[in-house]
């Protein structure tokens, strides 16, 4: 009998013991790190939701490297870096994830999907209220998605790589996603998969910033509304408003128009009353959306991918924007608690980050902690919602002008 | 230097246009809300409607008043052909 080859009969092993010393390491750390993910997850440290499936992923895929037939490293999760389109038809019928990365993550259809899921769940009554202190708080948390690009620049990227990393600033993953996908086709996996691990960070790290930056009894403000009835808003109105700004905006923003047109289609089928589409675009659309996104952006964690000189810039670099955006929106809280002489609460600048509804929460959690009376979730819905409305701006202004 | 000025037009453009949308919010919100914006909308194209519907049936009464005429005195033609009046 001929000597068994143990490298060859457990390959996951093998391909480990055969890889150089950097790569075998960083399979271990991000086999460890997935198994994190997974845990904190289930201890709600993390979105469980997007951490479990991503996490799993990323275990499950840096175990199951194998020997290929031509002697090489691979898998048979996905190969995301193929264009040869000979090459793309014979791996769309081995690797039992690539349709799913080719058909909805590599052309954006996912963050599509979100952001139709996302838009029908958003009531855009709150900004109809007040929209200008609305769309101002939220400029003012788009510092870090501006004012990341020279300090990325400085760091060594170009200006594309730069931009779509600023955009984490802006919270909103399918937006970094898009961005990232036009603007920096090398690098858009290490991008997307640090926007989505910070943004799971948020809603842990801002409450601290909070209570950094806004002294106590700032914080327990409790705002005096006005006494004149508030005018009912009509669905219609609602309906209107999400046509006109949708036509608007995708006129303005041609390249941005796939994201403008999934969140207004939402807001629409919303506000029209079309049940059964809500619950299917709501439900089972955004929730599969969201574990395929997780599963993919795990898959895509591969040592081998991963392992990108401009990693460890790029986890620089996520951190400081969404800091900067957070530290832009109080700033913008105190702009209107100037402007309103008093009577606004600065902790709904944060909300102006646009992570739907994670920071709206956390405003009126920490404002609740100091004074039980003070409701501000109104308002804080209000900049979360224009928070979007921008983002997709910026996003439309840096594809215009970058790509 | 250079590349400040162009993140400063680049976030300009991005606060004008937030702003425009919320001067759009607030057009649409006062339009709809408004009892005497909501009393000119109606009366532009409600009653603008009824007007065309009322021109629409009057214009239906007289054709038919007009063919109704046109009958009997055809009828009267025709007895006075076949049956002479004399």
């Amino acid at each position: 009998m001929e000597t068994i080859e143990w490298k060859q009969v457990f390959q996951g092993i093998g391909t480990l013991m055969d890889s150089p010393w950097i790569i075998t390491s960083a399979r271990i750390f991000l086999m460890f790190l997935g198994m994190a993910l997974v845990y904190l997850g289930r201890k709600n440290i993390l979105e469980p939701l997007l951490m479990i499936p991503m996490g799993l992923g990323m275990a499950a895929i840096n175990a199951g490297i194998m020997f290929m037939p031509d002697g090489t490293q691979g898998n048979l999760f996905v190969d995301p870096l193929v264009t040869d389109i000979d090459e793309l038809l014979a791996i769309l019928q081995i690797d039992f994830l690539q349709p799913i990365y080719t058909f909805t993550f590599s052309n954006g259809l996912i963050a599509c999907f979100i952001f139709m899921g996302i838009g029908s769940m958003l009531d855009i009554g709150f900004i109809l209220y007040r929209p200008f202190t609305s769309m101002t708080l939220a400029m003012f948390a788009e510092l870090g998605t501006l004012a990341t690009i020279p300090i990325a620049m400085a760091m060594g990227l170009n200006i594309n790589d730069a931009a779509s990393i600023a955009m984490v600033g802006g919270a909103d993953g399918p937006m970094v996603l898009f961005t990232s996908l036009t603007l920096s086709k090398d690098i858009f996996v290490p991008i997307t998969v640090v926007a989505y691990l910070y943004l799971g960070l948020t809603y842990g790290g801002y409450p601290y910033l909070i209570r950094l930056m806004i002294p106590a009894k700032y914080r327990g403000i409790k705002m005096v509304r006005e006494k004149r009835p508030v005018k009912a808003i009509s669905p219609g109105i609602k309906l209107t408003f999400a046509v006109l700004l949708c036509v608007i905006l995708c006129l303005l923003f041609p390249v941005a128009a796939p994201l403008f047109f999934s969140l207004f289609i939402g807001i629409a089928v919303r506000e029209s009353g079309l049940k059964h589409v809500q619950e299917f675009i709501e439900g089972p659309l955004l929730y599969g959306s969201t574990f395929f996104l997780g599963l993919l952006l795990g898959v895509l964690c591969e040592a081998h991918l991963l392992l990108n000189p401009k990693i460890l810039i790029l986890l620089i670099l996520g951190i400081i924007a969404l800091l900067l955006s957070g530290i832009g929106g109080i700033l913008g809280g105190y702009f209107m608690y100037f402007v309103k002489r008093g009577n606004f609460n600065p902790v709904i600048g944060i909300a102006g980050v646009s992570c739907v509804p994670s920071t709206a929460k956390v405003a009126q959690k920490e404002v609740s902690k100091i004074n039980p009376d003070a409701l501000i979730l109104p308002e804080a819905l209000g900049a979360n919602i224009s928070g979007v409305i921008t983002t997709a701006i910026l996003t439309g202004i840096y594809i215009s002008l970058l790509s | 230097m250079d590349l400040l000025k162009q993140i400063g037009i680049m976030y300009l453009l991005a606060f004008a246009i937030a702003l425009g949308v919320a001067a759009l919010i607030k057009m649409l919100f006062f339009f709809f809300t408004n009892n005497h914006s909501m009393r000119w909308f109606e009366n532009h194209t409600y009653q603008s409607l009824r007007k065309v519907r009322q021109q629409h049936e009057r214009r239906k009464n007289e054709n038919m008043r007009k063919s109704k005429e046109f009958e009997n005195e055809s009828h009267v033609e025709i007895i006075d052909y076949y049956y002479g009046n004399n």
